[in-house]
């Protein structure tokens, strides 16, 4: 009965509770959505991070490497040749090399040159339907990409250079699809597959790294020798040119001696350049922390004028209620159950205007994790739910208690006699 | 039994003193007084709810002041029911869950009591209005309802007719009177109403005494 008593008491004053709640609701909304949105790209992004221990790649921006050959995002740096990672491929601490090529999309959707151990080695990746590439121009999809554009086995396309988006078609060369993949969850679901040798047939020549802004730094003896087969379009023959490109090597190692050995011994020469993902995704999201920190930061200034609101709303209603408040005195209410009351009705205001904060939270999760797909190649689910979720809904009772303690005191020790003779 | 001995109320600048009363059960008094003689005080301080200076009220052989304040708000609850010249309710609430509450208050839940007395008073088809479209009359009939919901011994009106019109005033007297004689409440009346003078066998009247 006082429980009802103190939801009638909202409901009758649907502005006022109404702000209140929705200000704590927009502010809860805001922690959750930083703190969703950090936790699972964190969990995501550590996850992509340890399936590789190392990228080698040519010179240029770690970060930039990582991001592009690990998880896919940003631009390649540069080629480097393949004939330079040889020595990583057979270094004993090594368990897993495998070298990509990147240049072209499908789509939006990025073809990926590389070897069969990308997908069952590194990824792990299973496949769902037909089989493995074994030959060039053979293409795995990734599950994502199969469903997105619903491509069937067999399907044939051409690819478009660059990445992202088309530049201008290459239409001499045509796909074909053998296999897709089972998902996966992870960057692979949304890559195209295919031997390194298509990339390469794709582009006989070094206008490849036409493509590449960044290839500048890179002058080596190996380009003379690229220029020599400059128009020579002998497919066969350009699969045994010394001077093949790759964009980057992804390392896994055998033994963690590797991680003391490696990266040192890659980075002394002039064309290669090694970067940890695990080390580069940790500086990522030390960037990343001081934005969050101040949409954190505005989330607690709104959760605190939620506070005021509370506060005055509830202020504003004792003054209102002060004659029923002396009548239900006389009628035999103690002044403890006066205060209760009270006290139910912020915590009913902190209740709701929480649980409708965490689910505003959970739903713009949901709506915006196309775009995070879109942005970041990672599935964003809006229905993982945290248990500190809890914490900050219990949170809100606590100190939404706190803010009305003052109203319920002022209702506590209301003078029956002299609020009746006002009236 | 209603007993008050040696009754004090301290003002700012003076204090009043009340003379000894004793009812016995049905009895029905009526206090006269113009403002300021101190009436309403008098009568807060028989209904527990203004703690006098010196003296003592006693019910039933209780002695209302040396009760803690939480045993005194649930004695107030059970032995007493209230009117007064402006009745107010829990507006977020209809009439039904007011009359409602005041039982639960006391721990009580007699629904049927509640519906047979909103019938005598003629607002049984208003039981789920809310009380801010209720007419004055009909606020003042449902406050006498609530004054009675609780079975009282002791019914105390502060002024309950000086609002309304003559035909409301009868009413009004005439229902607050039957109802305490149904329910075997004392009832004491505290009023400058002088419509009300000549339909009491007892009267006190406050100005005669301090002269």
């Amino acid at each position: 009965m006082l429980f009802q008593y103190s939801v009638k008491n909202i409901t009758t004053r649907p502005l006022s509770s109404g702000l209140s709640v929705l200000l704590m609701a927009v502010s809860i909304m805001i922690i959750v959505l930083a703190y969703l949105t950090m936790s699972q790209l964190s969990s995501n992004f550590n996850e992509n991070a340890n399936k590789v221990d190392l990228v080698v790649g040519s010179k240029g921006s770690r970060m930039q490497l990582v991001l592009c050959n690990v998880f896919h995002i940003d631009q390649p740096t540069g080629n480097i040749p393949m004939k330079s990672v040889q020595f990583i491929e057979n270094h004993p601490f090594v368990s897993l090399a495998v070298p990509i090529s990147l240049g072209d999309n499908y789509k939006k959707f990025r073809i990926v040159g590389t070897r069969a151990s990308f997908i069952d080695e590194l990824y792990k990746a299973k496949i769902l339907e037909g089989k493995i590439f074994e030959k060039s121009l053979e293409v795995v999809l990734g599950s994502r990409v199969a469903k997105e554009l619903n491509l069937n086995i067999g399907y044939t396309f051409t690819g478009s250079h660059g990445i992202g988006e088309s530049i201008h078609d290459h239409g001499d060369f045509e796909y074909e699809v053998v296999g897709i993949l089972e998902q996966t969850g992870e960057v692979i679901d949304q890559l195209l597959l295919t031997p390194l040798e298509s990339v390469w047939d794709v582009h006989p020549d070094d206008h490849q790294k036409g493509s590449f802004e960044v290839s500048k730094n890179k002058k080596d003896t190996h380009d003379e020798h690229h220029h020599d087969h400059h128009h020579d379009h002998d497919h066969d023959h350009q699969h045994e040119k010394a001077s093949n490109e790759i964009t980057s090597l992804l390392v896994k190692y055998s033994s963690p001696r590797g991680k003391f050995t490696l990266p040192g011994s890659v980075n002394k020469k002039s064309e290669l350049m090694a970067a940890e993902p695990a080390i580069e995704i940790q500086q990522l999201f030390e960037l990343i922390q001081p934005a969050v920190d101040i949409l954190i930061k505005l989330s607690w200034i709104i959760f605190g004028l939620a506070m005021i609101s509370v506060f005055i709303t509830l202020l504003n209603s004792m003054k209102d209620r002060k004659y029923e408040i002396a009548m239900m005195r006389a009628g035999g209410a103690s002044s403890k159950k006066i205060f209760i009351s009270v006290i139910f009705e912020s915590i009913i205001i902190s209740l709701f205007g929480s649980i409708l904060g965490v689910v505003l939270g959970h739903t713009l999760m949901e709506l915006l994790s196309g775009l995070i797909l879109s942005n970041y190649n990672y599935d964003f689910s809006g229905f993982l739910f945290y248990s500190v979720e809890l914490l900050f809904i219990l949170g809100s009772i606590f100190i939404g208690m706190i803010s009305a303690l003052y109203p319920a005191y002022s209702a506590y020790k209301i003078n029956i006699a002299q609020t009746l003779k006002q009236s | 039994m209603l007993q008050t001995k040696d009754l004090h109320i301290n003002y700012s600048e003076k204090s009043i003193s009340f003379p000894n009363i004793d009812l016995q059960s049905e009895d029905q008094l009526l206090i006269t007084g113009r403002s300021g003689s101190g009436k309403t005080s008098f009568l807060n301080a028989l209904g527990g709810l203004q703690t006098p200076s010196k003296g003592s009220v006693k019910i039933d052989n209780v002695d209302l002041y040396a009760l803690s304040q939480r045993d005194l708000d649930q004695f107030r609850g059970t032995n007493i029911g209230f009117v007064f010249q402006r009745p107010h309710f829990i507006s977020s609430l209809d009439v039904i869950s007011n009359l409602k509450f005041s039982q639960y208050l006391v721990k009580k839940e007699d629904e049927k009591l509640i519906y047979s007395l909103l019938d005598k008073v003629g607002l049984l088809d208003r039981k789920k209005t809310r009380i801010f479209e209720l007419s004055e009359g009909e606020k003042q009939r449902i406050s006498i309802v609530r004054s009675v919901v609780n079975s009282p011994k002791l019914i105390l009106a502060d002024e309950p007719t000086s609002a309304l019109d003559d035909e409301s005033c009868e009413n009004i007297l005439e229902l607050i009177r039957s109802f305490s004689l149904e329910n075997k409440s004392k009832l004491i009346i505290v009023t400058h109403d002088q419509r009300l003078k000549n339909k009491f066998d007892d009267k006190l009247d406050l100005d005669a005494l301090s002269v």
